[in-house]
């Protein structure tokens, strides 16, 4: 088995390599090639789950990365194989139709199908890993692949935001998701997803069990675009129709349900469950049925009307914590059917007609009078008429909401039902309309400008969907066969009810026929007003707002780099510098007992009359840097403060310091007035325009004061701790005993450190070796010869002429 | 000193005895090419050394260095880093017709203060080895002097990393004036001894020191000179200052405070947690702003120097594995961005705003997936080197318990999609294949080409494999404290 499932997921990765390289040769024909995955990955899926068994779980797992304790590892229950199911016979049929669909019009057909493949070794992942970790990988895996499936047409603008606007809104919630799956794992002690399902994790904190539960519901809202992140999907729409029909209806957007599937067993008896789950599912399905019905563009009204039903389905497992679940896989198969044979339709209407906005189609019944067959199917279905599969789940979905209000405490049980109807009542009448819209009616002058005729092939996807939507409607049996199989332990119940077509005139039964009633009214309303009201309000248009924050981050930090100061190079130091005071000056403030600054401190003892005039003197010397105008004066200060530094050396009977102090200050002072020297005047000058504000300058002097004080009190500090073992003792005892000479510094130098002075020689031999190098220019050329001595040959770059 | 203890230091003596032998030879024949090559060699023959020194660690060189495993795998890391940016560097000089050979010179030493300070043990070694990575830097960011921006680079370059170099003497002086040692080890052992606090000076001269260091990893607050040094200085040189200048440093800082144990020394760690934080936010946010792509590198090095500091902070058993593997994700990451920047760049200036690369892939497919890999991989998407990286982190940061830090880390990681995305559709959009943006046409050199393609081959491999090198480097930089 274990072999079997890893072919099935990973084998089309490979097509990655092969399908693009296939796509210069085949040129559209290469969907062809690319329909051999699904079908291969479909079919040992199939086998797969034939050979399994009502609840039961069989894990697969390789070792991968030990050190972190995270596997290769596959769970195979009912759910996934279900998933599974889903994802690669969808593939199938999906492969098949976009090879009819993707023609000559298009370009990079190998890419195409290479990403959509990745798209499906990602889906069939995330529904099988068993690891978290490896579940969140392939989950942002999905979000990635979809990225380069949405954005496909990157010609559009539109294309490219709804890409971004898609990965930007899946790729943080992903995140949010793997930070409630390391909680989850960490809280837990268990990585492993089988493990979690078997034994539930007790004994565990509710806060932290919670928290995790949280950060995985809003993982799975922003995958299942629910509210407040529904707006995504839509936006999604602009990719080609085979990948809305693939992605944005039958898989990627049920993951957030999966999730909230597989985690049911995990999380179902926390309080926060219920709540949240129903709160926000139900709210996204009657808000969506709403934005579906002010909606003209076919796709957007598919991709309202799927956000509504995801909605019923996070709210439905919300619900489920009252009684357990049943024919959760009846709703989510039926979607599948209805809205991925719907999306075929209107990408094969799009491509006849060219256009999708509704107001603009009409009369096409007569046409394709094999379509109108087909979308009279899946409409109705979406619309849950007698006898399609959508009718039963509209039954049974009734049936669990009166159940819910009934067993619920107070008037906010009713709280799904009430939002379950309104959706359903406006489902109806979308349903209608899409239908009406597209083929009633008398042909418009777009449909009879651009009309050309669909292909048959293109056709037999869709028109298998639409037939699984009848047969299934009539004939129940298989679908409860088919959930009983797959019936997985902690998240359904053993002894499901049985499905039947005819229940007698009961409650569910009048309240579906008052749904479809009070739906063709308002289609009524609407065709009677030619919808010309239907508009999305300003405040629903969430995409906007989203797009206009997105726009209005860089201000914000904008805002924070200003703040900053960055990019003010005038402010580099002083900032440094600040933080500098504050935390050593904070650290000496907290602390500052702790420094014993005046434990056995006398004045008396330490004064000393002539260094501190020099002290004095040096202060003098500090200020007049500061305080003197030009820049010539300021370093005579600054050098005098040197030449003090000296002085005070020799106080403390440090010749050699002393020697070195003044060496160094020479040499520096020199150099520096020779470079001045030779600097424009602008330089000299300086090159800034405006002098500093007061404010400023006190900024600068609190900082140059704050570091000077802070250096000065720690050296202070520091020069009164007692240090007793210098390293000079050590060499004076040994100097005589060891190396046999009574000349200190003579043994240290040959003896002790010999192989010091050594290498000392051997870097001064160097230096010269690299003076000579820097000394013995290469032979100029003839050209640079004329530059002169001031040209570029003083650079010896050839060929580069000195800016004036 | 031994037999053994030379052996130990082959690969230093291998990059010191280079230096010098590029700098005689540039004495009598000035070739570009030939200093190139001899670089090459003496970097080659340095990361051949490893086995030997490996066969003697851990290997205490008294009083200065400490060849351990630890130390050596960061030395094959920078050494790497530092073959990568010769590389780079021979082509991209030749472009500014730069065709003398000091610059190996340069690099060379850099090279050494950078291997010093994976292995310092001592005070004086870790200074020495600081200010010679840096003194050569300063050459280095202005070495292409025809270029204003490069001048300024380096003139900023040199002021902000004197200042930084006295507070970390002023930081070491006052950790002497406390322990009377200057050893790595006599820290340790004041740990030991004294359980019931530090010398406040001790704490004080720690703060300078990790001051001075943080300037090197331009962490908040010391980060305000990394995006102007970063866009002025030559793009080899930036792939170095990247790197090589700021993998070092975490390796000293790694040892110098693994004898600490943060849950004692909450002052320290809790200013250390404040800095690891701010420089998430800080490069993360202002990142978003830039339209040059050498300046979102720097910002993101801000935040990505911050999730380091994360695992520094955790400490423990993990913690030093994950700061190491996470650099070797950045290093391989970084070195591509800044290679192809660096090839990219037509002669009159550099090819680094975001405009620059619109349509590149229509232009350059093999750039713009390498370029591509790399960012991934700085974003941290799954598959890539950098998420295993990232992943890494945060199991070392969960274990020690740094929660809020690792929200800070996800939350503000996060927004590395927003200005990543940017370069990645910029270089995707366009219009078919009519060239918009402005970049060099040349084609790689087949050395810069290979190495190139070898960095975004170990990105993918660790991405999809990392068990062996993770196991290699947890069980090799295990830190005694």
């Amino acid at each position: 088995m274990g072999t079997a499932l890893l072919i099935a997921i990973f084998l089309p990765f490979a097509a990655l390599v092969i399908l693009p390289l296939a796509g210069r040769v085949l040129g559209p024909r290469v969907g062809w090639l690319a329909l051999v995955f699904p079908v291969i990955s479909a079919g040992i899926i199939i086998n797969l789950a034939l050979g399994t068994e009502s609840f039961g779980q069989q894990t697969v797992a390789y070792t991968w990365v030990p050190v972190l304790g995270v596997e290769l590892s596959f769970l195979v229950d009912g759910l996934s194989l279900f998933y599974g199911l889903v994802v690669s016979v969808m593939g199938v049929l999906i492969t098949f139709y976009a090879a009819n669909y993707l023609d000559g019009h298009y370009e990079f057909h190998g890419r195409f199908y290479a990403y959509l493949m990745l798209f499906m070794a990602a889906m069939l992942g995330t529904v099988f890993a068993n690891h978290l970790v490896l579940l969140f990988i392939f989950w942002e895996l999905t979000g990635i692949s979809s990225f380069l499936l949405i954005g496909f047409l990157h010609g559009e603008k539109k294309s490219r935001y709804g890409a971004r606007m898609a990965l930007l809104v899946t790729g943080i919630t992903g995140l949010v998701l793997m930070a409630g799956l390391l909680l989850l794992g960490i809280v837990a002690g268990e990585f492993s997803m089988a493990a979690l399902l078997t034994a539930p994790p007790t004994d565990v904190p509710v806060g932290l069990l919670g928290g995790a539960f949280l950060l995985v519901a809003i993982g799975s809202f922003g995958k299942s675009a629910q509210f407040p992140f529904h707006f995504w999907l839509p936006n999604a729409m602009a990719a080609p129709t085979p990948v809305s029909a693939y992605l944005h209806s039958a898989t990627m957007v049920k993951l957030g349900v999966f999730m909230v599937a597989r985690v049911y067993p995990i999380f179902v008896d926390l309080e926060w469950w219920t709540p949240l789950l129903v709160a926000i599912g139900f709210l996204t399905m009657a808000l969506a049925a709403v934005l579906a019905i002010l909606s003209h563009d076919l796709k957007a009204i598919l991709a309202y009307s799927t956000v509504s039903q995801l909605g019923f389905l996070i709210g439905f497992y919300g619900m489920g914590g009252l009684g357990g679940t049943h024919y959760d896989l009846l709703h989510v198969v039926n979607h599948v059917f209805f809205k991925g044979c719907l999306f075929m339709v209107v990408g094969i209407v799009d491509h006849a007609t060219h256009t999708r906005d509704l107001r603009q189609l009409g009369g096409l019944g007569r046409r394709m009078p094999l379509l109108a067959v087909i979308a009279l199917l899946s409409a109705a279905s979406m619309a849950g008429l007698p006898g399609t599969l959508g009718f039963l789940s509209k039954e049974y979905m009734l049936k669990d909401a009166f159940y819910f209000a009934e067993a619920g405490a107070d008037w906010r049980a009713w709280y799904p039902l009430a939002l379950i109807v309104l959706a359903s009542v406006l489902k109806v009448a979308f349903s209608i309309r899409l239908f009406w819209g597209i083929f009633g009616g008398a042909a418009s002058p777009a449909v009879k400008e651009h009309f050309h005729h669909p292909g048959l092939l293109i056709q037999l996807p869709p028109l298998l969907l639409a037939a699984c939507c009848l047969v299934f409607g009539f004939a129940p049996g298989a679908i409860a066969a088919f959930s009983e199989t797959l019936a997985v332990g902690g998240l359904h119940l053993p002894g499901a009810p049985e499905i039947k077509l005819w229940h007698g005139v009961t409650r569910e039964l009048i309240t579906s026929m008052a749904i479809v009633a009070a739906g063709a009214v308002i289609f009524a309303l609407g065709a009677a007003t030619a919808w010309r009201w239907a508009r999305i309000p300003l405040p629903l248009q969430f995409d906007t707002g989203f797009e206009a924050g997105v726009e209005r981050l860089p201000k914000a930090a904008l805002n924070l780099s200003r703040f900053l100061r960055d990019n003010k190079p005038l402010d580099y130091i002083p900032v440094i510098g600040l933080f500098l005071v504050v935390f050593l000056g904070g650290y000496f403030a907290y602390h500052w007992e702790r420094f014993e600054v005046f434990d056995d401190f006398s004045f008396q003892e330490g004064f000393h009359y002539l260094r501190s005039f020099v002290v004095l003197l040096i202060l003098l010397a500090v200020i007049g840097v500061v305080a003197l105008p030009r820049w010539t004066t300021q370093l005579l200060s600054i050098s005098i403060v040197g030449f003090l530094v000296t002085f005070y050396f020799v106080l403390f009977r440090a010749p050699d310091l002393a020697m070195t102090q003044i060496l160094v200050e020479s040499a520096t002072l020199l150099l520096v007035l020779l470079l001045l020297s030779r600097f424009p005047r602008s330089a000299e000058l300086g090159e800034r325009r405006s002098p500093f504000s007061p404010l400023r300058k006190a900024v600068n002097l609190i900082v140059a004061v704050g570091i000077g004080g802070c250096v000065g009190l720690f050296s202070f500090l520091t020069s009164r701790q007692k240090v007793d073992d210098f390293a000079g003792l050590w060499f004076l005892e040994r100097t005589v005993p060891d190396a046999k000479g009574t000349n200190a510094v003579n043994t240290i130098l040959v003896d002790f450190r010999g192989l010091d002075t050594l290498f000392e020689i051997a870097v001064l031999v160097i230096a010269v070796l690299g003076a000579i190098g820097l000394l013995m220019r290469y032979r100029r050329s003839r050209q640079e010869y004329a530059e002169g001595a001031l040209g570029a040959s003083g650079f010896s770059v050839k060929g580069v002429r000195r800016r004036q | 000193m031994t037999a053994a203890d030379f052996q130990a230091l082959l690969p230093f003596m291998c990059v010191a005895a280079a230096a010098v032998i590029v700098m005689l030879v540039i004495s009598f024949y000035r070739n570009q090419t030939l200093s190139a090559i001899l670089t090459l060699a003496g970097l080659l023959v340095a990361l051949a050394s490893l086995p030997i020194a490996w066969s003697h660690a851990p290997r205490a060189i008294p009083p200065l260095l400490r060849v351990d495993s630890f130390a050596l795998v960061h030395l094959a890391l920078l050494l790497v880093g530092t073959v990568a940016v010769t590389v780079f560097s021979q082509r991209y000089l030749e472009k500014y017709r730069m065709e003398r050979g000091e610059f190996y010179i340069l690099l060379l030493l850099s090279a050494l203060g950078a291997l010093i300070l994976a292995a310092a043990d001592h005070f004086v070694a870790f200074f020495l080895g600081l200010e010679l990575l840096s003194v050569s830097l300063y050459v280095m960011v202005g070495y292409i002097f025809v270029k204003e921006k490069a001048l300024e680079a380096a003139v900023k370059y040199l002021f902000l990393a004197g200042l930084t170099s006295a507070l970390l003497l002023f930081g070491l002086a006052l950790i002497y004036a406390a322990l009377g040692s200057m050893e790595f080890s006599a820290l340790a052992a004041a740990v030991a001894g004294a359980p019931d606090g530090l010398s406040p000076f001790l704490v004080a001269g720690m703060l300078l020191v990790f001051a001075g260091a943080a300037f090197k990893l331009s962490v908040v607050p010391f980060h305000l000179w990394t995006p102007d040094i970063y866009q002025g200085a030559p793009a080899p040189v930036t792939a170095f200052l990247a790197t090589v200048s700021k993998g070092c440093v975490v390796a000293v800082l790694l040892r110098f405070f693994a004898p600490l144990d943060p849950a004692s020394q909450t002052g320290l760690f809790s200013a250390l947690a404040a800095v690891a934080g701010a420089s998430m936010i800080v490069g993360n946010l202002l990142a978003l702003l830039q339209d040059n792509l050498k300046r979102i590198l720097a910002y993101s090095s801000i935040a990505h120097f911050g999730y380091i500091l994360v695992a520094f902070l955790a400490g423990g058993e993990n913690g030093p594995a994950a700061a190491t593997f996470y650099l070797v994700t950045y290093f391989a990451a970084t070195l591509i961005a800044f290679g192809v920047i660096g090839y990219l760049s037509p002669t009159d200036q550099e090819a680094d705003t975001v405009a620059d690369y619109r349509g590149l892939f229509w232009r350059r497919p093999g750039s713009a997936a390498l370029l591509s890999i790399a960012i991934f991989s700085l974003l941290g998407l799954p598959l890539t080197a950098g998420f295993m990286g990232k992943f890494f982190l945060v199991a070392a940061g969960a274990a020690a318990g740094l929660w809020p830090l690792l929200i800070i880390l996800t939350v503000s990681a996060t927004l590395g999609i927003f200005y990543y995305l940017r370069i990645i559709i910029a270089m995707y959009s366009g219009e078919g294949r009519k060239s918009e943006g402005r970049t060099a046409d040349a084609p790689f050199a087949p050395t810069s080409a290979t190495v190139l393609v070898l960095l975004a081959v170990l990105l993918i491999v660790i991405g999809i494999a990392p068990e062996p090198l993770l196991a290699f480097i947890q069980a090799a930089t295990t830190l005694a404290p």
